[in-house]
């Protein structure tokens, strides 16, 4: 009688938790090892795309989001030159399905230099207009006001989303620019 | 609560990003499952009721438990193991208490469990860094965008089936050539929503 | 004996290729099939996958009791899944991006959890190895296959590299969803036209499913 218990519920459970066990322990080690790497490597994409936006700049520092006070929420890194050129912005907003993610460089007197989007989840065919050069070249050279953008933007949650991140970024400009 | 991101999450989960149609996830019940209304019906509301489980379950388990003691790497595991084990624990329920329901559902809850767009639904809200409430509506529009697919496809193949393709296409070539051409239907509410949300 | 062990290992591209003739594992078939890269990449990922769980089923194959031995193979597929997503997220970030949500759904490909129910828990760890890798070239030779087609006539590119001609007219559908299906359905009927005489199915259902045992039919047994 002991024994049937023991055979029906006694060693399934034992050899599941022992399995259970194992993987996690495999699967923490593999995660010693690889979450360095995967963590530096994105580190060096985000530095080497940064690099492309200010050619100028020597090298960048990452500003704590806690450091600057009020910021919009929307806003997920701050990285400033250390020679005084500009600021990065990464902010994320919610768009069509899923977040867009918007990267901008800003000058010191408050202009873009240059604007992408870091990635979306849009669906294919509406997205799309977030990676084309029509759309993002006009930002260049704008300051807060972002004049004219409407219009050559036309109007679509996904544009609209895009808009909204890089007048968060311009608020976040003149916060992180007076700090 | 943005009332308007919550059905702009809705519509684009049933219509724009189809799971089925648009995703290729969970294809195998979608082909296996359609050959009748009944089944279909049975089949889209099981997907539709695990997913809204799973999702309301696994979103607090990440933000709470693997987030808060950087165990991210087990996701995917620990996702999977919740759901096999609250599929049984559905099981379980309806049958004690609405075995009218578990006699309609009872059949497809097993198949849940290896079902690719339930565990989906439950990673893409973790990706897109949806509220709990946004997971759980995004959740139910995936439910009710296969739901809708399976009824729709059934309708389609009961006309297929009685149509004469060649040879070596019957079977399962022609239920995917119509297949292809509802999924191509779909690609007609991509305009729709981008304008009515403007 | 010989002549055994060349068909375990065999079977599983030509004679049972789990895409082409079983017709499993549609979703990351169809899914991941519009370059030709994704596609190598999607099926090494998954033969690693199922060389793992299948070695390490096959060899607790007596310690597993039977009635827990789903919750163990979940369990364990999944874990190996989580493995091949770190390693690719560390060293093949390109890779890691293109197969998207589909890198952790291998955890469910039911390919692997047909290969686990019906080979790994009967068979000796040699087999079991031969058998994942056939299969798991079998899936990766249908995916290419898909994945070839669609790339060539949707992006005009093979393996990123641009083709005459074809670049400049691709035919986009062939890389958007309704291609995938129709891309596939041909490739079916072609099965079928070559295999006549042999007995192919014709029918997609779960009960005819092999994975259906580790699935549906767990409580049957």
């Amino acid at each position: 009688m002991t024994n049937d218990i023991k055979r029906t519920y006694v060693m399934p459970l034992v050899v599941l938790t022992a399995i259970c066990l194992v993987v996690s322990g495999a699967l923490a080690f593999m995660d010693s090892i690889t979450g360095p790497v995967i963590l530096a490597a994105a580190e060096e994409r985000a530095q080497m795309t940064m690099a492309d936006m200010i050619p100028n700049a020597t090298s960048f520092e990452r500003v704590e989001l806690d450091d600057v006070g009020g910021l919009p929420t929307t806003i997920r890194e701050i990285y400033k030159t250390s020679n005084g050129v500009g600021f990065i912005f990464i902010a994320a907003v919610n768009g069509f399905s899923g977040d867009i993610t918007v990267i901008c460089a800003v000058a010191m007197d408050g202009s873009i230099i240059e604007t992408l989007t870091l990635s979306h989840t849009e669906t294919k065919g509406i997205g799309t207009i977030l990676e084309q050069e029509s759309f993002l070249y006009p930002f260049t050279g704008l300051d807060s006001r972002l004049e004219g953008i409407d219009t050559v933007a036309g109007a679509t949650i996904s544009t609209r989303a895009f808009i909204r991140a890089i007048e968060d970024i311009m608020e976040a400009f003149y916060l992180v620019e007076k700090g | 609560m943005d009332f308007r991101a919550l059905v702009i999450i809705m519509m684009s989960a049933v219509l724009v990003n189809n799971y089925v149609l648009r995703q290729f996830l969970g294809v195998c019940p979608f082909l296996g499952v359609s050959k009748d209304l009944k089944s279909s019906v049975g089949m889209g509301l099981a997907v539709m009721f695990v997913m809204l489980m799973a999702a309301s379950v696994t979103w607090p388990i990440q933000v709470f438990l693997l987030d808060a003691n950087g165990l991210d790497f087990m996701q995917t595991v620990v996702f999977i193991l919740v759901i096999a084990s609250m599929v049984q624990l559905v099981e379980v329920v309806l049958k004690r208490f609405l075995p009218a329901l578990f006699a309609s559902l009872g059949v497809y809850l097993p198949l849940m469990t290896t079902n690719c767009a339930v565990l989906a639904v439950t990673i893409s809200n973790i990706n897109n860094g949806y509220t709990y409430i946004e997971a759980l509506v995004s959740a139910l529009g995936a439910g009710l965008g296969f739901f809708i697919a399976m009824v729709i496809f059934t309708g389609v193949r009961s006309q297929v089936a009685a149509a004469d393709p060649p040879e070596a296409f019957k079977g399962i070539p022609i239920t995917l050539i119509s297949a292809a051409i509802l999924s191509l239907a779909f690609f007609g509410f991509d305009g729709v929503i981008e304008n009515l949300f403007r | 004996m010989k002549t055994d062990k060349k068909s375990i290992l065999t079977r599983g591209i030509i004679k049972e290729n789990p895409v082409l003739v079983l017709v499993l594992g549609l979703c990351p078939a169809l899914a991941v099939s519009t370059q030709a890269e994704n596609a190598i990449g999607m099926g090494l990922a998954t033969t690693f996958v199922l060389l793992g769980s299948n070695v390490v089923i096959s060899l607790l194959r007596n310690i597993i009791p039977g009635r827990t031995r789903i919750p163990c193979y979940i369990v364990l597929i999944a874990s190996f899944t989580v493995l091949a997503k770190m390693a690719i997220e560390a060293y093949a970030y390109p890779l890691y991006q293109a197969l998207g949500i589909f890198l952790p759904l291998i955890a469910v490909n039911c390919i692997i959890f047909a290969r686990a129910e019906m080979f790994a828990n009967r068979n000796n760890v040699l087999d079991s190895v031969l058998d994942a890798l056939g299969s798991g070239a079998g899936f990766t030779l249908a995916l290419l296959a898909i994945a070839s087609i669609r790339e060539i006539f949707g992006s005009g590119t093979w393996f990123g590299l641009e083709l005459p001609w074809l670049a400049d007219n691709n035919i986009m559908i062939f890389s958007l969803a309704p291609g995938g299906f129709i891309v596939f359905a041909c490739l079916l009927a072609i099965v079928n036209k070559i295999s006549k005489d042999r007995k192919v199915r014709t029918e997609h259902d779960c009960t005819s499913c092999p994975a259906a045992v580790a699935c549906g039919k767990r409580n049957e047994r």
